[in-house]
C-alpha cells in the first residue's frame, strides 16, 4: 500500500532524469548565453555596414590583328580594335602624297 | 576621346585607315562590322573605277565607241567629280589626260613599285614654271546624265577617275557612317573627318614632308577634309633615263616641274581638298598661297623649305623653314 501512496503523489523515481524545471531552465539559460555572445560580438563590430568586395573589370586594350596576304586583290588587312582612345594606342593619321 | 575602332587595309595602290566612334543608334552595325562594310566598299569602288583593270566599268567606258554610254551611279559619281574638279580649278586638275600620262609612263599601276628618288628627280628637272589649262582639251565635252543613267563624251576621249577618286571615296565612307559620334576616313592621305564627337574634340593630323618622310606639323580638324598632293610617291625614271611624275600639266602633256613638290590643303570634303592640294602644286609657288588662303595649308618647296598658309590651326613639329641637305 505504500508504494501504491508514493506512486500516486506524483514523485519521480530516483535516477529517471532532470525534471521539467531543470529542462527549462537549463533551455533558457542556453539561449541567454547565446544572446550575450551575439550581442557581444555585434558590439565588436558597430553598425557597419556589410563590407563587400566589388570587382570592377575594364577591358581598356583589345587589339585584334588580321593580316590576310593574296586574298582578293591581292590586299591585305590589319584591324586594330581598342577601347582608348585611338591616338593613344595608334599613330596619328596623317596626310600625305599616294 | 573615347572608345574608337581603328581599322586599316590596303586598297587603291595605298593604305586606308578608318577610325569609327561609339554609334549614335543601337540600330546601326558594330563599329567593326561597319567597318568592314566600308572595306568591302573601298575594295568595290576601286575595282570598279581603275584604269588599269580592263575589266572594270571605267575601263569599258573608255572602250565603248558610243557617244552615249549607259553608266552605273557610281561611275557616274566618279565622272562627275572630276568634271567638278576640272570646273573648280579652270581645267588644271582635269579627267581626260589618259593619253598623256601614258606617254609619261604611267599605264599601269605603280602599286608597291618603288618610287624614284625626287632627289636626283628634283636636280635632273628641266626649269620650273607654273602649269597651264589646255584650252583645247575635251572635259568640257564630257557630261553626265543622271536621269538617263549615262555618261556622253566624244568616242575616244579617255577618262581617268583617279585623280580625284581617293577624295572621292574617303567622302563616300565618311558620308556612309554618319550614324556614328565621330569618324576619320584616310584613303591614301586623303582624309574625311565628321560626326558631332571632332567638333568639341578635333582630330588631330599629322603633315609628313614630301622629301624627308618626318612629320612637320600636326593639323587640328574638327570636320571636311584635308588632302596632300605631291610627287614623292608616284614617280618612275623613264627608259631614256628621264623622271616623270603622275602631276601633268595640261597645256604640254608632261609632268609639271612647278617649284612645290606637296601642298597639303583643307577643305569642306576631302574631294576638295584633295582638288585644291592639286591645284596649289600645279600652279607653283605663288598663286599657292592664294589657293590655300582661304582654310589654310602647308607648302613645300623643291628645297624642302616649308611654308604654313593661311589662318592653318598648325602646331609645327619640325623647324619651319627645313632645308634640305644636298
Amino acid at each position: 500500500m505504500a508504494t501504491a501512496a508514493a506512486t500516486t503523489s506524483g514523485k519521480r523515481p530516483h535516477g529517471a532524469g532532470p525534471d521539467g524545471v531543470t529542462v527549462t531552465l537549463l533551455t533558457v539559460a542556453a539561449f541567454l548565453a547565446t544572446l550575450a555572445l551575439l550581442a557581444s560580438q555585434m558590439r565588436a563590430s558597430p553598425a557597419r555596414p556589410a563590407h563587400r568586395v566589388v570587382v570592377v573589370r575594364r577591358v581598356y586594350e583589345t587589339r585584334v590583328v588580321e593580316t590576310v596576304v593574296g586574298g582578293a586583290g591581292g590586299s591585305s588587312v590589319t584591324q586594330s580594335v581598342s577601347g582608348t582612345p585611338a591616338t593613344a594606342l595608334a599613330p596619328v593619321p596623317t596626310t600625305r602624297s599616294s | 576621346m573615347g572608345p574608337h575602332l581603328d581599322y586599316t587595309f590596303h586598297a587603291m595602290g595605298s593604305e586606308v585607315r578608318v577610325l569609327i566612334g561609339p554609334r549614335l543608334r543601337r540600330t546601326e552595325p558594330s563599329p567593326l562590322n561597319a567597318a568592314d562594310r566600308e572595306r568591302r566598299f573601298v575594295l568595290e569602288f576601286a575595282r570598279r573605277l581603275s584604269r588599269f583593270e580592263p575589266s572594270s566599268e571605267l575601263s569599258a567606258l573608255n572602250r565603248d565607241p558610243r557617244a552615249v554610254v549607259p553608266a552605273s551611279q557610281l561611275l557616274r559619281a566618279a565622272v562627275r567629280a572630276g568634271l567638278w574638279a576640272a570646273e573648280r580649278t579652270g581645267g588644271l586638275v582635269e579627267p581626260t589626260l589618259v593619253r598623256a600620262l601614258e606617254r609619261a609612263g604611267y599605264a599601269t599601276s605603280l602599286d608597291g613599285a618603288p618610287p624614284a628618288s625626287l632627289r636626283e628627280a628634283l636636280a635632273a628637272a628641266p626649269a620650273r614654271y607654273p602649269a597651264r589649262p589646255d584650252p583645247r582639251s575635251r572635259w568640257r565635252d564630257v557630261t553626265v546624265d543622271d536621269e538617263a543613267g549615262t555618261i556622253v563624251r566624244p568616242p575616244g576621249v579617255l577618262l581617268d577617275t583617279g585623280g580625284t577618286g581617293k577624295g572621292l571615296c574617303a567622302d563616300a565612307v565618311a558620308c556612309r557612317l554618319a550614324g556614328y559620334t565621330r569618324f576619320l576616313v584616310d584613303c591614301g592621305g586623303d582624309i574625311a573627318v565628321g560626326g558631332v564627337g571632332p567638333q568639341l574634340e578635333p582630330y588631330e593630323i599629322d603633315v609628313e614632308h614630301p622629301l624627308t618622310g618626318e612629320v612637320i606639323g600636326r593639323i587640328k580638324l574638327d570636320r571636311g577634309g584635308v588632302a596632300t598632293s605631291g610627287v614623292n610617291v608616284r614617280i618612275w625614271q623613264r627608259p631614256d633615263g628621264a623622271y616623270a611624275h603622275h602631276l601633268l600639266d595640261p597645256s604640254t602633256g608632261r609632268p609639271a616641274w612647278t617649284g612645290l613638290i606637296g601642298v597639303t590643303a583643307i577643305a569642306g570634303s576631302a574631294l576638295e581638298a584633295e582638288t585644291l592640294s592639286k591645284l596649289a602644286r600645279l600652279v607653283g609657288p605663288d598663286a599657292a598661297r592664294r589657293v590655300l588662303a582661304d582654310r589654310g595649308g602647308v607648302i613645300v618647296q623643291d628645297s624642302g623649305e616649308v611654308e604654313l598658309v593661311g589662318s592653318l590651326v598648325c602646331r609645327m613639329t619640325a623647324p619651319a623653314r627645313l632645308l634640305v641637305a644636298s
